[in-house]
């Protein structure tokens, strides 16, 4: 995996908001080229909790994408995804000392630090009960070709294959309930069927989904 | 309150790794899982199967201008923060710490320190030109181990490209790379083929062959 483009300058966009000696050292940050070899993550991570400013660059961006699209997905309006988004990077990068490798890779700590905070936001801003028709895309995004996503690993392919083979309802409601962070009780109103019909459809989709990333493991659960 | 029996909790067991079990079912629930590891087996692999969904989620490309956004909002660079370098240290070890090392003693002094203790520590020294401190190595464990530096010299002229060299207690030398000096700032990482316990002293030289600035690493 090569991050070649991650000490590329961006002179086209304009700082018009900041304070000229903001601006100053920001640039000075994105100008200075590194024939850097690819970092590891948690060794980017590391890095970015000394506070150099070209770490955080390449910290950011490395994951802005994944990190933005995540939000966008749960919240589903840019404004608030952008908000959320740099709070999550905020967050990394005052809590970088806690990330723990054994509990997972710096991508998933920082997608579960992105997801907390998108579900936590859209809780208490929802204006409307989903509609889970309104799912249709999202659940296209997440099944379809590896070009289109963050991820692209073996893990991440049977895991797709999974979600795509599952029948809808119940890829609506684990959806609901993982990525929206919606309750049985919740999905169970969205959906018009019995709270207990919503456990089932969730605890079966996710018992597909286990299987799919462990079979020899879920032989045994 | 009654207890779960493994069936009951197994039942709520997605729910809970999902996040989105209620509170009073998710307290019968974690009360079960505080005795049973085999449910606290079966709630982590759940877990880790949800989060690997999200991670199926699509990425996105964020509004214009969010990089610079964001690092406004990470704050100045180290130039303004020179009372970074000996906390940086500590920062990093503790980072370290929970990936399994452990956090030894840590000396806030101008010198070189040990940010960790026993056979995978943190090393680190300043980069010094005479007894002035311009910078920072750390050396990290690991297969490969890992070299970061940087370095600020105030030297508007310092521009261009420098080489870090490594040398061990017995005199050895190892050319570790090159990177880009401008106007006397510097940052680079690169794995090395040196161990901790062998490393005695880290450089940067310039293109003349002038040691621009030294690192000492206390053995």
């Amino acid at each position: 995996m090569t991050y070649a483009g991650e000490f590329i300058p961006h002179r086209a966009d304009p700082l018009p908001r900041l304070v000229r000696t903001e601006q100053v050292h920001i640039r000075r940050a994105l100008d200075i080229r590194r024939p850097l070899e690819p970092m590891p993550d948690d060794m980017l991570l590391a890095g970015l909790a000394t506070g150099d400013p070209q770490l955080a660059v390449a910290f950011v961006r490395r994951f802005q994408q994944t990190v933005f699209g995540v939000a966008l997905a749960v919240v589903g309006d840019s404004g608030l995804a952008e908000d959320i988004a740099q709070q999550a990077f905020e967050r990394a990068w005052r809590h970088a000392a806690v990330y723990d490798p054994r509990r997972g890779s710096v991508r998933t700590w920082l997608t579960r630090i992105v997801h907390n905070l998108a579900v936590d936001a859209v809780r208490v801003r929802r204006p409307a009960p989903l509609d889970p028709q309104d799912l249709i895309p999202l659940l296209v995004a997440m099944t379809e070709g590896p070009e289109h996503r963050a991820l692209a690993g073996e893990t991440s392919t049977e895991l797709r294959k999974a979600l795509a083979t599952l029948p809808p309802e119940q890829a609506r409601a684990v959806v609901l309930a993982a990525v929206h962070g919606l309750t049985a009780r919740e999905i169970a109103e969205a959906e018009s069927i019995p709270i207990g019909t919503a456990k089932s459809r969730i605890r079966a989709a996710m018992a597909k989904l286990h299987t799919a990333l462990s079979p020899e493991r879920a032989d045994h659960d | 309150m009654t207890e779960l029996t493994c069936r009951q909790c197994r039942e709520l067991a997605a729910e809970l790794a999902l996040g989105v079990l209620p509170g009073a079912e998710r307290a019968r629930t974690l009360a079960h899982l505080d005795h049973c590891t085999a449910c606290r087996t079966a709630v982590s692999a759940l877990t880790r199967t949800g989060e690997a969904l999200i991670e199926l989620l699509p990425a996105a490309e964020p509004p214009a201008g969010f990089e610079h956004r964001m690092m406004t909002a990470l704050g100045p660079p180290p130039r303004t923060r020179h009372w970074l370098m000996p906390t940086a240290a500590i920062i990093v070890a503790i980072a370290l710490a929970g990936g399994g090392w452990t956090l030894g003693r840590a000396t806030l002094g101008v010198g070189p320190l040990e940010t960790g203790a026993a056979w995978q520590t943190v090393a680190f020294a300043p980069l010094k030109v005479g007894e002035q401190q311009v910078g920072q190595v750390y050396l990290f464990p690991g297969r490969p181990a890992w070299i970061y530096l940087s370095l600020d010299t105030d030297r508007n002229s310092a521009t261009g490209t420098v080489r870090c060299e490594l040398v061990r207690q017995d005199g050895t030398t190892v050319p570790v790379g090159t990177f880009q000096l401008a106007k006397g700032y510097g940052a680079w990482g690169a794995s090395v083929p040196v161990d901790r316990n062998s490393l005695a002293t880290a450089r940067v030289i310039d293109s003349t062959g002038a040691i621009l600035a030294t690192a000492h690493f206390a053995n």
